[in-house]
């Protein structure tokens, strides 16, 4: 079943529906219609379409950083700060999947319990087999809530690797939280997410050790290429997320930083690399499930022990992969 | 692709999460997206985050009797905001008669202490993928 | 279909078919009791009834009505008292709170203001009598005090212990909603305070009890108790208060589940393992240090809502293996426990328990009965080794406040509780009439309509306690809250001005809120209520 095709049973999402709810301001439209662009569900790229002109009035603001930094708790902070300069906010939280289950616990409303009288959209999200630290429909997910009117949108990374380097390619602003007293933490920054970062936040500044964290980024700021978008230069702050000090700082420095026109679109360069991995998503979709390429290789090294993937790949890859975007194309004809 | 996603949470001060960790865990494991709200929620607490994740199934687990306060609350309040998925509780304090009375409410499912993991798995799914047909999640 | 028993302890020590002079280690041959290190117990000598304290968990509604329910049990030879507050209370929110609503002295006493704990302890000899609370520990000892106060009883008199979880609250059911440096704070000014003004009272008492319900074993119970009792330590060490000066009042409050022979390994285990830490790592010097005082309830995890009888069964084998192991208090879980606090019904089964096993049965005329047993002193040294073991892996692993934070010690418990479940699901952990030897439905009657038999909220409490509020002076009160909130934000013992802002008529909740803002928290971590200052 293609998505681009007929749906279960022929009727597919009132997008139309949802459409306008989401022009009322309606919240169920909003997050219904989030979670059928996650799934792909048929007709999302037109949904998308009718949507993406009236995007580009959000500023997304990404937090990044390694687990028990208190990246949640800092990024409920700064929503509440934001709500209090009179801005409509709100919050994508993202947690990895399961590798082997594909199900996830999604648990950053707890730390962000707080955020429920102020009206914040709170959506949590799996990964779903995307690496980078966001999933594969975060940015679709950014330009829904654009649309829908929030001007400040905080996305928190999983937060588990040193290669999360999606949120920069999301994100206008990009906050790298780390904590003190953490060597390894240094490391961490070092080794990948360094040059995102726009913005460093050392949270949990009243434990000991956090002025050397400071001087520790600090120093490595002069080696290495920051300010990632070639803007202001990275600036290295203090919080302490459980009470709330520093944070005010933080909004000021993400503010400072943000792109002044009225309306942010996306450079050329960030397009093509979004179409190539939309391609690349449904490509994969298409092959391997769709199409049921998975299920083949699967038939056919079955009861092999001597399988070489080397001359399998050789074999499968073109062969198969003609034949099956041949049979898809057909298809698609048929239908038209 | 992911079986569904369900909410687990707890009401009121009952703050016994030994049920509700090790759902969300057999959950996890099996293809579920389980968004987390953890002890202290209310109806209202509920029904916000129901809206905000568009999840597909309630999962309430009760340690105490709030439930049969909370429940008569619950149900109508997601039904004035046109909230569809199904709430199950779960829970070895809920009594067989509590169990007739919850589902007479509106309650989709109830499971008790003999509840096993294989069947708790199987409705589950069966809840999530008839709501996700309804909303063409799919 | 057979079930052998596994070969490992509900711990994973595993166990030989038989044990002998092999396996006790010579060196603690010559240990008696009364001494140094103490596994063999604190005494040398069993009184000749009532060796132990006998006490069975109370408090329902509201205060009245609680001390009602001691009376009675006092009336029925009850020793001591074991008094557990309601979710709002244990949750620091006032009856009025909406969150409260439907959980008012459901599972506890209503407890937020000076009256509750003077109709608490009304008519209650407390120079004489223990009063066990399971209350956070800074409203507890107040409200003590201010009882004591009002009957004319010396606050230096008062016996009896209030519990202290810092580090695991949060994640194991008794969560206060305080930043974790506030909860360790909280602990060490009560034990501050008690160590000066109550030298009879016990306020450092470690709860592994309520913790380990997560689905601990023996072991991690122990573990995870020695790590929090050690810091503690370290902690009122720093504030200059001797060792000596607080040690003898430590104790701590065991879980005690269904394997026999483990239960008893462990308390001995941890008298050693405490007795030891004392004397060589914190220097104190007066023995009373180094004997720690072992108290438990028995487990209300290891008991079933399937055939109620067999949890009468239970309790009287954990009561048995606790009175052997020499414990000072006791507890038993009783058969509706898992629907409900006790009826009076179950309060009575659970009490005669124990007076059975202390007149009848005559175990406790001898100090340390197993003391010598090949397998007993074996175990006793194995789970010792464990617990260090796993005390000193944990201590490695960085500050609590960072393995708080940084959801260690939530993903520790995370993983016990689902571990529990399955073991029961796969039957790598047999319990009768639950995943073995099951009933059908129809058949499993006995005891039913008395455990499953309903607490009513007690709401009419709303309403009291906003009348309450609305007609107290609120000048005295407020200026006795602002005093607790600029206390708080310095390091001033905070136990005096919590029972001063209690006498002013401030309130559990209040009280709370404000200890919360001086750590930056909001008063109301649910947004309903503002601060009243």
């Amino acid at each position: 079943m293609t998505s681009e095709g007929a749906t279960h049973g022929g009727t597919g999402p009132e997008w139309q529906v949802l459409l306008s709810g989401l022009r009322q301001r309606d919240r169920r439209a909003l997050s219904r219609f989030i979670s059928l662009v996650e799934a792909r569900a048929a007709g999302w790229q037109d949904a998308m379409h009718c949507l993406f002109a009236e995007t580009g009035r959000a500023r997304v603001v990404g937090v990044t950083g390694s687990l028990g930094t208190g990246k949640s708790t800092l990024t409920g902070r700064l929503a509440v700060e934001f709500i209090e300069r009179g801005h409509a906010v709100a919050i994508l939280a993202v947690d990895p999947s399961s590798p082997f289950s594909g199900g996830a616990i999604l648990g950053d409303r707890i730390r962000m319990a707080n955020l429920a009288p102020h009206g914040v959209f709170l959506r949590s999200m799996a990964t779903r087999g995307a690496h980078g630290g966001l999933s594969r429909a975060t940015r679709d997910a950014v330009r829904i809530l654009d649309a829908f009117g929030f001007d400040r949108i905080l996305i928190e990374t999983v937060g588990a690797g040193q290669d999360e380097i999606d949120i920069l390619r999301v994100a206008d602003v990009t906050l790298v939280v780390s904590m003190p007293g953490q060597g390894d933490e240094v490391q961490a920054i070092k080794a990948g997410i360094m040059e995102i970062a726009d913005v460093f936040v050392v949270n949990k500044s009243d434990c000991a050790g956090a002025d050397q964290a400071v001087a520790d980024i600090q120093a490595m700021l002069r080696v290495t290429k920051s300010g990632a978008r070639g803007g202001a230069p990275a600036v290295v702050l203090k919080s302490v997320a459980t009470t709330g000090s520093g944070v005010r700082e933080v909004v000021e420095a993400i503010q400072s930083r943000l792109p002044r026109a009225e309306i942010r679109r996306s450079a050329p360069n960030e397009i093509v690399e979004e179409v190539v991995e939309l391609v690349d998503g449904r490509l994969h979709d298409v092959f391997w499930n769709e199409l049921g390429a998975r299920q083949r290789l699967r038939e056919r090294v079955s009861g092999r022990d001597d399988v070489d993937p080397y001359l399998l790949f050789g074999e499968f890859f073109p062969q198969d992969l003609v034949r099956a975007l041949l049979a898809a194309a057909r298809e698609r004809r048929t239908s038209d | 692709m992911t079986k569904g996603r369900v909410l687990l949470a707890m009401l009121g001060t009952d703050q016994h999460e030994l049920g509700a960790v090790a759902i969300a865990g057999l959950l996890r494991d099996h293809g579920f997206e389980v968004v987390y709200l953890g002890r202290f929620q209310t109806p209202k607490t509920i029904l916000q985050a129901a809206i905000d994740e568009d999840v597909d199934v309630i999962g309430i687990s009760c340690h105490s009797w709030e439930f049969l306060d909370y429940v008569p609350e619950l149900i109508p309040l997601l039904g004035e905001s046109e909230v569809d998925a199904p709430v199950v509780l779960g829970g070895s304090v809920i009594t067989a008669e509590d169990a007739l009375a919850m589902k007479a409410l509106g309650i989709a499912e109830v499971f008790d202490s003999d509840a096993q993991s294989g069947a708790i798995l199987d409705r589950m799914s069966m809840l999530a993928a008839e709501r996700r047909a309804r909303a063409g999640i799919g | 279909m057979t079930h052998r028993p596994a070969r490992t302890t509900r711990s994973g020590i595993p166990v030989k078919d038989y044990y002998d002079a092999d396996d006790w280690r010579p060196a603690d041959r010559g240990e008696a009791p009364g001494a140094f290190p103490y596994a063999r117990g604190r005494r040398d000598h069993a009184p000749p009834v009532g060796s132990w304290i006998q006490r069975e968990l109370s408090g329902e509604g509201d205060a009245k009505r609680s001390n009602q329910q001691f009376l009675d049990l006092m009336a029925h030879g009850q020793t001591g008292l074991d008094i557990i507050c309601d979710g709002p209370s244990g949750a620091l929110m006032d009856p009025d709170h909406p969150l409260a609503t439907h959980a008012i002295g459901t599972q506890g006493v209503s407890v937020c203001h000076k009256q509750d704990f003077l109709d608490l302890l009304q008519n209650i000899p407390l120079d004489r009598i223990s009063v066990s609370a399971s209350f956070p520990p800074l409203f507890f000892v107040p409200g003590l005090c201010l009882a004591a106060r009002a009957y004319g009883f010396a606050i230096d008199a008062l016996r009896g212990s209030t519990v202290l979880n810092p580090f695991y609250s949060e994640v194991s059911g008794l969560g206060t909603n305080l930043p974790f440096d506030a909860r360790v704070r909280l602990s060490c000014d009560v034990i501050e305070f008690c160590s000066k003004a109550m030298p009879r009272f016990h306020a450092f008492v470690e709860d592994t009890y309520f913790f380990s319900e997560s689905g601990l074993n023996a072991v991690e119970e122990m573990a995870l108790g020695f790590v929090e009792i050690r810091h503690l330590v370290r902690e009122v060490q720093r504030r200059g208060v001797d060792i000596d000066a607080f040690a003898p009042r430590i104790a701590i409050l065991v879980n005690c589940g269904m394997e026999f022979f483990e239960e008893i390994a462990k308390i001995r285990a941890t008298r050693r393992l405490f007795a030891r830490m004392m004397r060589d790592e914190f220097g104190a010097k007066d023995p009373r240090s180094w004997s720690v005082i072992v108290t438990s309830h028995t487990s209300g995890l290891s008991l079933t809502p399937q055939q109620l009888p067999n949890n009468i069964v239970r309790g009287t084998i954990q009561a048995l293996s606790l009175v052997l192991a020499g414990a000072h208090a006791v507890e038993i879980s009783t058969f509706d426990e898992p629907y409900r606090t006790p009826t009076p019904e179950a309060h009575l089964v659970g009490l005669r328990t124990q007076q059975i096993i202390d007149l009848e049965t005559g175990i406790a005329k001898v100090v340390d009965p197993l003391g010598g047993s090949y397998f007993v002193e074996w175990l006793t040294a194995e789970t010792e080794k464990r617990i260090w073991e796993m005390v000193v892996d944990i201590e490695g692993r960085g500050h609590p406040r960072d393995l708080n934070d940084s959801g260690w010690f939530r993903r520790f418990f995370d993983d016990r509780m689902r571990r529990y479940l399955q073991e029961i699901e796969q039957r790598a952990r047999l319990v009768v009439g639950m995943n073995i030897h099951k009933l059908p439905p129809e058949k499993d009657t006995l005891l039913r309509d008395v455990s499953q038999r309903k607490i009513r909220p007690a709401r009419e409490r709303v309403r009291q306690v906003k009348e309450f509020k609305l007609n107290r002076d609120f000048d005295r009160t407020g200026a006795a809250l602002r005093k607790v909130l600029e206390a708080a934000k310095t390091t001033h013992n905070l136990v005096p001005v919590v029972t001063d802002a209690f006498d002013a008529h401030a309130t559990l909740g209040e009280i709370a809120g404000v200890v919360r803002m001086a750590y930056g928290e909001p008063f109301d971590p649910f947004g309903e209520f503002q601060s009243p200052i």
